[in-house]
């Protein structure tokens, strides 16, 4: 297998982005990428995008080609969608790195989008929930809110987590965020802000979800041994894997992990060589407060039942041992959901540069985590600076 | 048998004997075909809840509603809504029983 490095990236804010077509903001992103890259748009071979519930939600399908053309790629070049819920992007960008790990192609532009904020809040809940197995769980009127609020609940019963401790992640990444021009939100909350606003699902209040975003990110890849022929600061991915874990909840365990998040955390630390110790800094999908605490010890940053705890204690803060979401996090940054994955890699990246607005000092080596639904998928990347 | 019935049922692998919440096509374990319906006693305990205030669509008219995952005491477990009459409301370990199965919901209700 060749080295494959990402040579280009390109974003759009997150947020409520009025009168912007997913096509405009899907361009906007491809765009950007290609030249932040300094290629010529002909030179890509394959271009995967990452989307979520475009159909459901604003009733365009065949995104892929859609956005291809509106780029002007050649037509030699196969466009293809990928679709694993809020790991959609994740799993664009896996596929571009493991052609070009193949050796089938060098370059391959990657990239996810998604337009929600044109939806009512009814519809949107019931399409977010689409990913939870409509033959079962779906049936319940089970939500995203309610899924984590179930995992929460289960958490602070076994292992005495606080709401203070689910607030405190809300409060830590909305200061992150409110340094990054790409967040949706970019104002400080208080830990009474969490605390008081208004009950979604028990325990989980307004602050402790992630906000309806739109959005679109992106990602030129290129074989490593050719990376420096276009940049001078390539950032190589040492680890890529994807998971499968269950469409339900019922069916995982205790109801304080995510299987699929513990595996793919392992398979990508063996593929690597890396421990979690290496990592710098860690891009989490705190889709909810509970999930940036349950994934971080999945993930094996900390010992299952401590993730509240190191919050608390400022473990995760950009001046602490593990920064956790310099970004902002999709509590802070949002949550365009078939975007973020390479929402993630777009922050890690500028860190891994030293561009970022919210820089850790000396960051080289890089994780991203991006869950897909119940977890039924879950991807890993690890980035290092070259 | 949905509707009025009052047994739980769920299916049997006759090759692994693992329980499963239908449907299954095929059993998960060991890819045996043959799963065969069994009735269950119908008791558990919850093993966590909430209580959903916003709702997908088709569910806005039953806000706020109490979803629990439950753990049955033949060891299984499912996702299910919960009718809770004491005014403490619900507890994690808190034993509940089986009331019906209504359009692919199971229901359950406080046991005291």
């Amino acid at each position: 297998m060749r080295g494959v490095s990402i040579i280009g990236i390109g974003t759009t804010r997150y947020g409520i982005l009025e009168g912007q077509s997913i096509k405009e903001m899907a361009t906007f992103a491809c765009n950007d990428a290609i030249h932040d890259a300094g290629i010529d748009r002909k030179q890509i071979e394959a271009f995967y995008l990452g989307n979520y519930i475009s159909g459901m939600i604003i009733r365009q399908e065949t995104l892929a080609p859609l956005v291809g053309g509106s780029i002007g790629l050649r037509k030699e070049v196969p466009c293809t969608k990928v679709e694993g819920a809020c790991s959609s992007a994740s799993i664009a960008l896996r596929h571009g790195y493991l052609l070009i790990a193949a050796g089938v192609y060098d370059i391959v532009l990657v990239a996810g989008a998604e337009k929600m904020s044109s939806a009512p809040i009814e519809k949107l809940t019931a399409s977010l929930g689409a990913s939870i197995d409509m033959e079962t769980e779906g049936l319940t009127g089970l939500t995203f809110p309610g899924f984590w609020a179930l995992m929460a609940r289960r958490h602070m019963h076994e292992f005495g987590t606080t709401i203070e401790q689910l607030a405190m992640v809300a409060v830590k990444n909305h200061k992150n965020g409110s340094l990054n021009p790409r967040a949706r939100f970019r104002n400080i909350i208080t830990l009474e802000n969490v605390i008081n606003s208004r009950l979604i699902t028990d325990p989980l209040k307004l602050y402790d979800c992630c906000p309806i975003s739109d959005g679109a990110s992106a990602a030129v890849l290129c074989a490593s041994h050719l990376a420096k022929e276009f940049s001078n600061n390539p950032v190589e991915i040492v680890g890529s894997v994807q998971t499968t874990g269950f469409s339900t909840l019922f069916e995982q365990g205790q109801q304080i992990s995510l299987p699929a998040t513990i595996l793919a955390g392992k398979l990508a630390f063996e593929m690597s060589g890396l421990k979690p110790q290496d990592i710098d800094i860690v891009e989490i999908h705190d889709c909810f407060t509970p999930a940036e605490i349950v994934d971080s010890e999945d993930l094996g940053f900390f010992e299952k039942g401590k993730g509240g705890w190191a919050v608390l204690d400022g473990v995760t803060q950009p001046d602490g041992k593990l920064p956790i979401n310099p970004s902002g996090g999709l509590l802070c940054k949002g949550h365009p959901v078939g975007a973020t994955g390479l929402g993630q890699i777009y922050e890690v990246v500028r860190q891994l540069r030293d561009e970022h607005e919210n820089q850790i000092k000396g960051a080289q080596i890089g994780l991203t985590h991006n869950a897909g639904g119940t977890g039924a998928v879950c991807t890993v990347h690890i980035l290092k600076r070259r | 048998m949905e509707g009025n019935s009052d047994r739980l049922k769920v299916l049997k692998c006759q090759k692994c004997h693992g329980l499963f919440i239908p449907p299954k096509y095929v059993c998960p374990q060991c890819a045996g075909s043959q799963l065969e319906e069994v009735s269950l006693s119908g008791k558990g305990k919850i093993m966590t809840y909430t209580t959903v205030r916003v709702a997908p669509s088709g569910f806005e008219n039953q806000v706020p509603y109490d979803i629990a995952i439950i753990e049955l005491s033949e060891r299984i477990n499912l996702t299910a809504r919960l009718i809770v009459r004491d005014e403490e409301g619900p507890k994690i370990g808190g034993e509940v029983i089986f009331l019906r199965k209504e359009a692919g919901t199971y229901w359950f209700e406080s046991s005291h």
